[in-house]
């Protein structure tokens, strides 16, 4: 498989001594090509320290990161990296500017794959109002122009930064659509950070979740979703610890397990073992994140304590 | 200067950017108005043929340079316009300590120089703001997101933003320089030819001042004076440019980067005004840097060869900063 996309044990630190901050802390990912690959996170969870490192815009402080292959710290590999990125960052704003003259002023920098047709078909289904100024956009319009100016670039990897500030529900419908209809149709890749879950659900094929600059789980959506399961059980002499368990809780007259690796095996284990299962779930997105950054959280406090 | 003449003198030097800020704004607001009334589809025009000397360069380079290239024209133009009425000021108001001196040939030429030779003083700011602009799209904003994430190399992104802005405004001081002198003769005729080479009558003591003056005067160089100010322009611009690529100031934002060079400039300018004034010792660091700061006999000409090599080091310190700089 090839990547679009991968960091290797990627550190990124800002301030000196005391006030030093592991912004990304060991973090490896691989983002397939062709995929939707969605990085989830809460805020200041290293995402957009990530992208930047990306796009160049900062350096690896250790660890390694590559764009199909090459560094984008250095030119001239940073300049054919970018040949081959569209970029919505988070800030969105190029003051005495239109829509009409950012799109007009980045088509000039793609000129081999950026596509008019596409520009004004992102235009028209994002009912994008071309020549009001920038200063004037509401911050949901300011959003539309970054996304129109970066897929009419028609580049091998899309990365968009929390790409739906400011977007009504509408606006958001067809932006996913079109992300899926025309960016992934001719294979490329797009790479979106974001912590509204309930989008990434809707099209992404592969995600990554973040916490505290590190990486706590990566893989295809439908495995992550068949890998984790939320099972109530009673009996006698349950496990505390199992490698499959994510979480424990004790109810009234049960115990709560939220699985998350090969949910069958382990409940098989536990009625061989004369436990009966009251109920088993699957996960939705939103409650796999929720668990997963909760348990890193509490194992973060127990290290702490402990040392 | 009485308060019409300095009435008349300030919309002498607003009129012109007054008239331009107008016009910008009535054309952005037709736009908009416009943009109301319904967009027009996006079709853009197809680009021109390059000229021949940009042949070499792709389509984002041309781009990048031609937006370069319009800014350093407009900033050497506002510069100009601003140096040619500096240095004429004094002519438009320029009786007020006339009647001390004995000759107005000599008052008019010795305010004319004064004034020109402290212009730079004058329009720090503006160089100032000019060289932070030129660091923008390397490090501030969503100018700098925009362009570092365009393909376009750091190294093109930066002499394309700087060779325009600093040849801009050392053509724009020069061509100023020009206009004044242009306007003085026109104005009030060759007055420095009509300087007597003594003092023709006995001063007094409450005049010795002017006998100072009038002999520093004389043994100004005017060449050497024009050179200075190109000299110290070049100095300010890329001694901010460092400063403003510097990891030292850390700031994400046009608004705040002015703020946070200043103090330097603060401390900068103090220190000069100090140190001007102070003795000969320190005076001699002047001349070194081939800084007029008062009329008076010239630095070699050899010592503006100073402030050429420090602007080249401070040039290629920022080369240095803007591939390390993080956005």
């Amino acid at each position: 498989m090839s990547y679009a996309l991968q960091t290797d044990s990627l550190v990124k630190t800002y301030g000196l001594g005391s006030k030093r901050i592991r912004a990304v802390d060991g973090l490896s990912l691989n983002v397939p090509e062709g995929s939707i690959y969605g990085l989830l996170g809460r805020n200041s969870s290293g995402k957009t320290t990530t992208i930047r490192m990306a796009m160049g815009l900062a350096q690896p402080t250790s660890g390694s990161i590559r764009v199909f292959g090459l560094n984008p710290s250095r030119d001239p590999e940073r300049v054919r990296v970018l040949e081959q990125v569209g970029y919505v960052p988070e800030d969105k704003m190029l003051a005495g500017l239109t829509p009409r003259k950012l799109l007009e002023l980045n088509r000039s920098f793609y000129p081999g794959t950026w596509s008019d047709d596409l520009a004004r078909k992102v235009v028209r289904r994002l009912e994008l109002p071309l020549d009001t100024s920038f200063m004037k956009l509401s911050l949901g319009n300011k959003t539309k122009s970054a996304l129109a100016a970066a897929i009419a670039q028609r580049s091998r990897l899309l990365i968009l930064d929390e790409p739906t500030t400011g977007l009504d529900p509408i606006a958001l419908d067809e932006l996913l659509r079109l992300l899926v209809e025309d960016c992934t149709a001719e294979g490329r890749t797009i790479f979106l950070s974001t912590h509204q879950l309930a989008e990434i659900e809707q099209i992404a094929d592969h995600i990554g979740i973040m916490d505290r600059g590190r990486i706590l789980l990566e893989g295809p959506l439908d495995d992550i979703r068949a890998s984790f399961r939320r099972i109530i059980v009673t009996g006698a002499a349950l496990p505390a610890t199992h490698p499959g368990i994510l979480s424990t809780k004790r109810l009234a007259h049960a115990t709560q397990y939220v699985l998350q690796q090969e949910p069958e095996r382990f409940t098989q284990e536990l009625t061989s073992n004369g436990a009966t299962v009251l109920e088993s779930c699957p996960l939705s997105l939103n409650e796999i994140f929720i668990e997963l950054c909760r348990t890193a959280e509490e194992e973060d406090e127990d290290e702490g304590a402990a040392a | 200067m009485t308060f019409l003449q300095a009435a008349f003198s300030f919309l002498v030097f607003i009129a012109p950017m007054a008239g331009t800020g107008v016009w910008l704004l009535l054309r952005a607001r037709r736009a908009a108005a416009n943009s109301e009334t319904g967009s027009l589809p996006f079709q853009p025009a197809a680009e021109a043929e390059p000229l021949r000397f940009l042949h070499r360069l792709n389509l984002s380079q041309r781009k990048v340079l031609k937006q370069q290239l319009q800014l350093g024209a407009a900033l050497g133009t506002m510069l100009s316009w601003a140096f040619a009425y500096i240095f004429c000021m004094p002519l438009l108001g320029a009786g007020a300590g006339g009647p001390k001196w004995f000759n107005p040939s000599a008052w008019i030429w010795y305010t004319f120089l004064s004034n020109g030779i402290h212009t730079v003083q004058f329009l720090s700011t503006m160089v100032m703001l000019c060289a932070i602009t030129t660091a923008a799209p390397l490090r501030l904003g969503y100018e700098a997101l925009f362009y570092r994430t365009r393909p376009i190399r750091i190294g093109f992104l930066f002499w394309s933003k700087l060779l325009p802005t600093l040849v801009g405004l050392l053509a724009g001081a020069a061509l100023g320089m020009a206009l004044a002198f242009a306007i003085l003769v026109a104005w009030k005729g060759q007055v420095w030819r009509n300087l007597p080479t003594t003092i023709p009558r006995a001063l007094g003591p409450e005049d010795a001042d002017i006998a100072q003056w009038y002999a520093d005067l004389l043994v100004t160089s005017v060449p050497a004076a024009c050179l200075s100010v190109l000299t110290s322009i070049g100095l300010l611009f890329t001694g901010t440019l460092a400063l403003a690529t510097s990891p030292l100031i850390r700031s994400k934002s046009t608004r705040t980067l002015p703020f946070l060079i200043l103090p330097f400039f603060a401390v900068g300018f103090g220190l000069i005004q100090i140190s001007a004034f102070a003795g000969e010792r320190t005076a001699h660091l002047f001349r070194y840097l081939f800084i007029y700061m008062r009329l008076g006999p010239p630095p070699p000409y050899v010592f503006a060869l100073v402030p050429v090599a420090l602007s080249l080091a401070f040039i290629a310190l920022a080369r240095a900063f803007s591939d390390r700089m993080e956005v």
